[in-house]
């Protein structure tokens, strides 16, 4: 891989805004995201955090447009994915995504639920996307679970399988919504174990979560968000030790009781 | 183990509907040895009809002539689709006197025991053809050949072997040539002698003869269309039939919609009273034979539930084609907001399909939208039924649609599937098996639904057991018949659609 594209970042989000009611005259209109710019480079773990409402999700879910952002531009490589023209199905195909209630494909099994994007959107064979799969379902220790279905599994595995079935495609950058929130206690460790991999192997993440631990210990970079702005950014020691803003250390406070 | 206790299941069911159909049995016997004892003749003259309930076909000059008889002072009017059925609810003193023609009058008293005509006729009336207004050419002819066949004593010859029994009848000539086409005769084959499906299955009696012989006068070839009386001119003034002859007497009001030709009968409409007790005694085994043994008429039966089975089985296949197609719009519609024409069209059709009775539709299909072609009516009842079914489909399909969770659709567009993909691999299949028991379910529906062919003179399953009751003067064996085996039909699918839900649901 040529130098130059390791200097440039993977993201660049330039004045984004995403505003609710817009078309609705009777209610007030609610922003959502209020002018966000920032970049994201390769290698970065970037942890989001913030109270609810903030934006936080509805920040993340905009990098592959699944929330279609009401103005700015998100540049992946360098290309405006918020251009009209541009295929977008191909940019989510390098974009990972792990959502808060997994969303696996429950009439599949968790062979399929990972071979059925290779095979259909990168034209791989079945018998090369199974392999993989399997080496995938090796990685989180769930090879035995390949003919199996969803609705056969628990919820930590479920969140495995989920993110497993994103590194199929071989994305760029992966991008987790709360994965642990919708999990029991004693299954938010396995979950985060694959998370901490991935970010030691070297993978481009952001991650929406209340899990701080995780922040503290694998993010190369915390955002605080409130009100739709990106209101801290930082190093997650300054971050967690050193807070500046008087409601980061409020929040940070509670979070952290 | 399993097994074991769902055929256990399967008898049990078998044997209630065994012990009910014999619960059916057993009940018009009682009826009819009840029935009888009451009935002694009470009324002798026209004077004697105040204060009664009389009976007509709907349609026909009785029913026209007596709504509007004020002198009677009857009770009430009770209409009937055939004279038969009127006929048969007097003997089962459901009613109390009927209105109808001399001739079937006479075929009806004959054939069925404590009836009698009253000696004062009701009214006389002319019989004449029916033909489309202003197709003077056709109507030329045809009074031209009724004025040649009374000329040659053809007519008379129809009457005599009808009527009276007597000499050979009406039988084209040999090598009749039929070079100017063919006409189609549009009548209502419940009206012996004037018109009745004989032993052979085949139309025959007054009107039908004398069709021929004008047919083999003029040399066109004739073809009988078997419908409902009050659809006959319906059927001749949309040029469905070139012409209509059922024993149509010439009035006024039907003069607006048709044109008549001379008549060529003059027949009376005549009151059927009860006369003394007389129900006849028959086992079940008797009744059963007389109704399907005899003349091979289980053949009949089964070419029905063939028609029925053929209508059902493409209704649903283009039902379900319709129904998805529309399905997918409507959803297409509301999830990306895309497809805006096409979602009102079908959100037109789905109303208006949704908010019409099917019968009425059926009706449309035939008479107005297909009034000017010709293609076989199985055919018109599948695009209807099609049409009627596909809308319920559609919603059900998009109701299995909307069911699924948002978050599976957008598990596959972040992965990179576009719409139509996310759709195929992910919507779909877990749309589909969610609404598997909905689908067996308006199948079912479906099945009963395509009964009402017979509006359009559709042989199916329901109008051969009235084909059949019109000829036994039985109405239980043949519709008890017809119940059951409807009943049989959707058990046997419901246990095979059972089978085929629970293969799904085990694949996850």
């Amino acid at each position: 891989m040529a130098e130059n594209l390791f200097n440039k970042p993977l993201i660049r989000v330039e004045n984004l805004f995403k505003i609710f009611g817009e078309n609705d005259t009777k209610k007030p209109t609610v922003n959502a995201i209020d002018n966000v710019s920032l970049e994201i480079n390769r290698g970065d773990v970037m942890v989001i955090i913030g109270p609810s409402g903030s934006g936080k999700s509805t920040f993340l879910r905009s990098l592959n447009l699944l929330e279609q952002p009401s103005s700015g531009h998100i540049y992946v490589n360098d290309v405006d994915i918020t251009d009209k023209n541009v295929d977008i199905d191909k940019h989510r195909q390098k974009m990972g995504m792990v959502f808060q209630h997994f969303n696996l494909f429950p009439h599949l099994t968790i062979l399929r639920n990972l071979t059925i994007g290779p095979e259909k959107l990168q034209g791989r064979s079945i018998k090369d996307a199974e392999r993989e799969g399997m080496e995938l379902l090796e990685r989180v220790g769930l090879a035995d679970k390949a003919r199996s279905y969803p609705n056969q599994l628990s919820g930590g595995q479920k969140q495995r399988i989920a993110i497993v079935r994103s590194l199929a495609m071989h994305p760029d950058i992966m991008l987790f919504d709360e994965p642990t929130s919708a999990l029991d206690p004693e299954m938010v460790g396995e979950v985060l174990e694959i998370m901490k991999d991935l970010a030691r192997s070297g993978m481009t993440m952001v991650c929406v979560t209340h899990e701080m631990g995780f922040a503290r210990e694998v993010g190369t970079r915390i955002l605080f968000m409130e009100n739709g702005r990106v209101t801290a950014d930082g190093a997650p020691d300054e971050f967690f030790n050193n807070p500046s803003n008087p409601r980061l250390r409020d929040f940070l406070s509670k979070v952290l009781q | 183990m399993k097994k074991h206790s769902s055929m256990r299941r399967t008898f049990a069911v078998l044997l209630i509907i065994g012990l009910v159909s014999a619960m059916f049995m057993a009940l018009p016997v009682f009826a009819g040895s009840d029935g009888t004892e009451k009935s002694a003749q009470t009324i002798f003259g026209l004077e004697d009809l105040e204060g009664k309930i009389v009976g007509v076909q709907t349609g026909t000059t009785g029913d026209i002539y007596i709504s509007d008889d004020a002198e009677l002072k009857l009770k009430g009017v009770e209409r009937y689709n055939t004279g038969f059925e009127a006929v048969q609810a007097l003997s089962q003193n459901k009613i109390d006197a009927v209105v109808i023609d001399d001739q079937p009058a006479q075929a009806f008293v004959a054939q069925m025991n404590g009836l009698t005509i009253l000696d004062t006729e009701y009214v006389k009336e002319d019989y004449a053809m029916a033909v489309q207004k202003g197709n003077t050419e056709l109507l030329g002819k045809l009074n031209e050949a009724i004025a040649a066949l009374q000329e040659n004593g053809t007519l008379q010859t129809i009457v005599d072997y009808y009527i009276d029994h007597s000499g050979e009848g009406y039988s084209s000539p040999k090598g009749a040539e039929h070079p100017n086409g063919k006409l189609v005769m549009a009548t209502n084959a419940e009206f012996p002698p004037y018109e009745y499906y004989d032993d052979n299955n085949e139309i025959v009696g007054i009107d039908a003869d004398l069709a021929m012989a004008i047919g083999d006068y003029l040399g066109y070839e004739v073809e009988i269309s078997d419908m409902k009386f009050d659809s006959i001119i319906t059927s001749v003034a949309t040029g469905k039939a070139q012409f209509g002859m059922a024993g149509l007497t010439v009035t006024e009001e039907r003069e607006q919609s048709i044109d008549f030709t001379n008549p060529y009968y003059t027949g009376k409409q005549v009151v059927i009273v009860r006369k003394s007790a007389g129900a006849q005694r028959e086992t079940i085994i008797d009744r059963f034979k007389r109704n399907f043994v005899q003349a091979g008429r289980w053949k009949m039966l089964l070419s029905g539930l063939g028609v029925t089975l053929v209508i059902t089985l493409f209704s649903t296949l283009f039902g379900v084609l319709i129904g998805f197609v529309v399905a997918i719009i409507r959803s297409t519609h509301d999830k990306t907001g895309g497809l805006r024409i096409l979602n009102i069209i079908a959100q037109v059709y789905t109303t208006v399909i949704r908010g019409t009775p099917t019968v009425v539709q059926l009706l449309i299909i035939y008479y107005v939208v297909f009034a000017s072609v010709n293609i076989p009516k199985i055919i018109v009842a599948v695009i209807a039924f099609s049409m009627n079914s596909g809308a319920y489909i559609s919603e059900i399909i998009r109701s299995g649609i909307m069911s699924i969770d948002e978050g599976q659709f957008e598990a596959g567009r972040s992965l990179g599937f576009n719409y139509a993909q996310t759709m195929r691999y992910f919507i779909l299949p877990q749309a589909l098996k969610n609404v598997i028991p909905a689908l067996g379910n308006e199948f079912i529906t479906l099945l009963k639904e395509t009964s009402i062919s017979g509006y359009i003179a559709i042989n199916d399953m329901t109008k051969v057991g009235d084909v059949i009751r019109s000829r036994t003067y039985d109405a239980f064996m043949p519709l008890v018949t017809v119940a059951l085996v409807y009943l049989l039909l959707v058990f046997i699918f419901a246990r095979l659609w059972g089978v085929l839900e629970g293969r799904l649901r085990r694949n996850g």
